[in-house]
């Protein structure tokens, strides 16, 4: 169902800071789109935290970075992803691998997150 | 090294390296935590929360590689349940002081973060990733720290006594943290890490010795005429340990 989009698919760390993200439409990338991250009113690809999501079998493979390795949030995400992309039909499991690298910096987030930052008070 | 094929000692080695790193990490966030709402400024207070978010984050990220380097995983390779800890000894109790929480801020973060950047090529890839992203925020933390030991320095009277003897507590231990001197270190050997510990420990002196000795610290450094860095005083080895990389402590002399 999904097409295997690695780091190769976002902007290197360290892009120019005007630069947007974009990622691919597909069911994983559009269900994932669906949840928020838990501390901002943006979504979690919005937020540049999805790295990978790829279909194997009935199993749901995503790659997952975070903004801080400390981020007290990463269960609830974690649990959110899991429950929004068992929904999906086709998807019997949800593997989820936290990973450090690309490393997050600002490049990773989407213009429609860059938006709902500012609109936030957040400065990107 | 590649990951598959590492020998028995630089599997050990390694081991050892992500422990001392893990440990060292979660005492420092620990400390860190506990002058949250103690530190001087409110400023200091928010930095101490997040640096500690950061620091029991980096520890979190590093224990689970433990259960993939020693051979029979038991409750050593879990923080909740680890009893062997190998942190330096300026973390085994709390901070007494401000001064000690910038000491550990500005020597002891550096350190380890030393360690981090010798990582960031590793052949131990699950490392390497980790750095990249442990230098990043590693960053703001230093900035803290040298920030914090201009001003307390610049104090002077009790407050920069209190701040040179707490680095000074705090040096021997931490510059002989990076290793022996010489040659044979098997995490450069194996590519585990980019440089032997002698090498390390003249990185780790280029990042602190310009603070130290523009605030005129004393501390035994000095810049030679080449701009590099050396130590003025030698090591204490007599009283370090190879399996904990710790120094036991200093005898006191009887009267």
């Amino acid at each position: 169902m999904a097409t295997p989009m690695r780091s190769g698919a976002t902007p290197p760390a360290g892009a120019a800071s005007s630069a947007a993200a974009e990622y691919p439409r597909d069911p994983l990338w559009d269900a994932l789109r669906d949840v928020p991250d838990p501390e901002l009113a943006i979504s979690l690809v919005d937020m540049g935290l999805i790295v990978s999501a790829r279909l194997d079998g009935d199993c749901a493979r995503i790659e997952l970075t975070y903004t801080a390795m400390g981020c007290p949030a990463m269960d609830m995400i974690q649990e959110d992803m899991h429950a929004r992309l068992l929904q999906l039909p086709g998807v019997a499991s949800v593997e989820i691998e936290t990973v450090w690298e690309p490393v997050w910096t600002k490049a990773r987030l989407t213009l429609e997150g860059r938006d709902a930052l500012l609109l936030s008070g957040v400065s990107v | 090294m590649s990951t598959s094929d590492p020998t028995p000692d630089q599997q050990h080695a390694l081991a050892g390296l992500i422990a001392r790193l893990a440990d060292n990490k979660y005492f420092l966030g620990r400390h860190y935590a506990e002058w949250c709402s103690g530190a001087p400024t409110l400023e200091s207070a928010v930095a101490a929360a997040a640096m500690a978010q950061d620091e029991l984050g980096h520890a979190r990220a590093l224990y689970p590689l433990l259960k993939t380097l020693v051979e029979q995983p038991g409750p050593e390779v879990e923080p909740e349940t680890r009893t062997a800890f190998v942190n330096l000894p300026f973390l085994d109790t709390s901070f007494a002081s401000w001064e000690d929480f910038i000491t550990a801020n500005f020597l002891i973060d550096t350190a380890l973060t030393t360690i981090f950047e010798a990582a960031v090529t590793s052949s131990y890839e699950p490392l390497a990733g980790r750095s990249r992203k442990t230098i990043q925020e590693e960053r703001m933390h230093f900035a803290h720290g040298e920030a914090w030991l201009r001003r307390l320095a610049r104090e002077g009277g009790a407050v920069r006594s209190a701040t040179e003897a707490s680095l000074l507590r705090a040096w021997p231990e931490t510059l002989c943290w990076f290793g022996p001197t010489g040659d044979g270190d098997p995490l450069f050997a194996s590519g585990a890490l980019d440089a032997t510990p002698d090498t390390l420990r003249a990185r780790f002196l280029a990042s602190v010795g310009p603070t130290l000795t523009a605030e005129s610290l004393q501390l035994p450094l000095r810049q030679t005429a080449s701009g590099a860095w050396e130590l003025t005083e030698p090591l204490p080895w007599d009283r370090w340990d190879a399996a904990t990389y710790r120094l036991a402590p200093a005898l006191v002399p009887t009267p």
